[in-house]
């Protein structure tokens, strides 16, 4: 990132672009429903909510996640006890443990840091995750607090489509 | 984030923007001038961070922003794309001579300030008031840009400090760092370092100012030698089908921090590493410390100023020694090789009694003090 260059672009550059662009739209599909929380084309997505509900018994929340390719609180539900559950989908070939991503300011994916970030961004209606569902959750979590709500990391080896649940609070 | 309909709208501006530049600049071989719209797209090899169109605005004095498309590619830390994205923009409403003021209009998302740049804003705890209204005014963006250009926190104390007593702008700070004429690391060792650090960083000091102009160059000399070792310990080398291959986007993962009593570096690595530019093989491992003092001195200088040097190695060894980890190291460039041999072994001698590592440094004064008066020139044609 920092050795990223800039420069006035050409005509083909631009076409180029709009082309990669418009075939990235074409590959998403529209939301199945709210209640499943899940994106068609985002394998590992669904296979985690899949075991979220069936597996770990937990109730889907109405969110409005990032997307498939962008960074943030993948899925969210909640348990028998009405305790909020956050779940990050991952669909690598690292296993659940490798897996989580470092940010530059609030460390690890699923540190409290981390979690009480997206959760201010949720709440706040200038930034990209606002919505007010999203909002709702989010006041719930930082009102909570961010050590007091699990979190799992829901892993799916891409070969051979085998899950791995990893409880990291 | 924006939505379909949003980014294909700004796609086609952007398009739009493209072909007027072409006809008005490119086909007819003229550059464009601050105040004409120019597009720009910012990328990392094949992966596109920002699409962006920008213009002064001579009436209002603000940075006219026409399209900005942001990608926020999941390879990349987050917010990486903000983080290119609103550098670029701040650093050209520094460049553009404005107030620092940015305008975003209707034609992205709206005509409010981006989504990802909001969170940006979040993420480093930067209040924006004008978000709807498509603003970012001067003094949320003197925030950002301070925050984006990374300085410590005693750096930035040190530089609202200068600002306040209008010694030198927060935002020619930043654009010193981010227009990539200082090293992060080479603008905190100045900025902590040296008692007059805007003098250096404002190129205030003409050559026929000898004094004051040997004192600036001493200082940007000592702080380039310490980037060229930050540059040593950060290069990481890949091995792609037998062949050395340097990742650009790839960095050793390292801590540099500043001690500015004694003009010291403190690196602390988080995997094992070798100790460059010494005669024994060492490692620091991860979570090991090292300490170096760095003097950029002649050969001549390097023996009148040794005893000084190695007091503060005492006094370095006496702070830091408490940790029986730390490596205690002392800096020099390659004109150590000119002293004469007997002052050399004395040096050498001297140095193993008291525990501490001699590194020489492949940069000799010469290139030292060549690339320092290149620096302070750059900095001279650069907006005030």
């Amino acid at each position: 990132m920092s050795q990223a260059c800039c420069k006035i672009p050409s005509n083909e550059d631009v076409q180029a672009i709009n082309e990669s662009v418009k075939k990235n739209f074409a590959a998403e599909k529209p939301k199945v429903s709210p209640a499943l929380n899940s994106f068609q084309g985002d394998i590992g997505e669904m296979i985690a909510a899949q075991v979220a509900t069936e597996q770990l018994n937990l109730r889907p929340e109405f969110y409005d996640s990032p997307g498939k390719s962008e960074k943030g609180i993948d899925l969210i539900y909640r348990d028998g006890s009405g305790k909020l559950v956050l779940i990050e989908a991952k669909n690598t070939e690292k296993g659940a443990r490798a897996s989580p991503t470092t940010t530059k300011t609030y460390g690890r994916e699923g540190s409290i840091e981390w979690i009480e970030y997206h959760a201010k961004l949720m709440c706040d209606p200038s930034s990209s995750r606002y919505s007010p569902d999203n909002a709702k959750l989010g006041e719930e979590i930082l009102r909570v607090g961010a050590a007091n709500v699990t979190f799992y990391i829901i892993h799916t080896n891409p070969s051979t489509l085998k899950t791995d649940t990893v409880k990291i609070r | 984030m924006p939505s379909t309909e949003q980014v294909i709208k700004g796609l086609e501006v952007f398009e739009a923007q493209v072909k007027a530049y072409d006809e008005k600049f490119r086909k007819k071989k003229i550059l464009p001038k601050n105040h004409d719209w120019r597009p720009y797209r910012w990328c990392s090899r094949d992966i596109v961070f920002a699409l962006l169109v920008v213009q002064q605005n001579r009436k209002g004095n603000y940075l006219d922003v026409d399209v900005c498309l942001i990608a926020q590619p999941p390879q990349y830390i987050e917010n990486s794309g903000a983080r290119v994205a609103l550098g670029f923009l701040l650093s050209e409403a520094y460049k553009c001579g404005g107030t620092m003021e940015l305008v975003f209009s209707k034609n992205i998302e709206g005509g409010r300030v981006p989504a990802y740049i909001c969170d940006l804003a979040i993420e480093m705890g930067v209040k924006l008031k004008h978000v709807f209204e498509g603003h970012i005014t001067p003094f949320e963006s003197r925030q950002l840009y301070l925050g984006l250009a990374g300085f410590s926190k005693m750096a930035q104390e040190k530089i609202m400090k200068m600002a306040v007593d209008k010694t030198i702008s927060s935002e020619r700070v930043c654009f010193m760092v981010m227009g990539g004429v200082w090293s992060l690391p080479e603008a905190e060792t100045i900025i902590l370092g040296s008692k007059h650090p805007e003098r250096v960083l404002q190129s205030a000091s003409e050559p026929d100012e000898r004094h004051l102009y040997l004192n600036d160059l001493l200082v940007a000399s000592t702080s380039i030698l310490g980037g060229v070792l930050d540059r040593k310990l950060l290069r990481t080398e890949l091995v792609e089908n037998g062949q050395i291959v340097e990742s650009e986007d790839e960095e050793f993962p390292l801590v540099i921090d500043f001690d500015p009593v004694h003009f010291a570096k403190i690196y602390r690595a988080e995997t094992d590493m070798i100790v460059p530019w010494i005669d024994e093989n060492k490692i620091l491992f991860s979570g090991q410390k090292m300490v170096v003092l760095i003097r950029a001195r002649s050969d001549s200088e390097i023996q009148k100023y040794f005893p000084k040097d190695l007091e503060s190695l005492k006094k370095l060894i006496a702070k830091y020694r408490k940790d029986a980890q730390i490596m205690i190291l002392y800096l020099l460039p390659r004109d150590f090789e000119d002293v004469s041999l007997t002052t050399q072994s004395q040096i050498i001698e001297q140095l193993k009694k008291a525990g501490v590592y001699l590194m020489i440094s492949p940069e000799n004064m010469a290139s030292l003090n060549k690339e320092a008066i290149r620096r302070l020139e750059t900095g001279r044609r650069t907006r005030q």
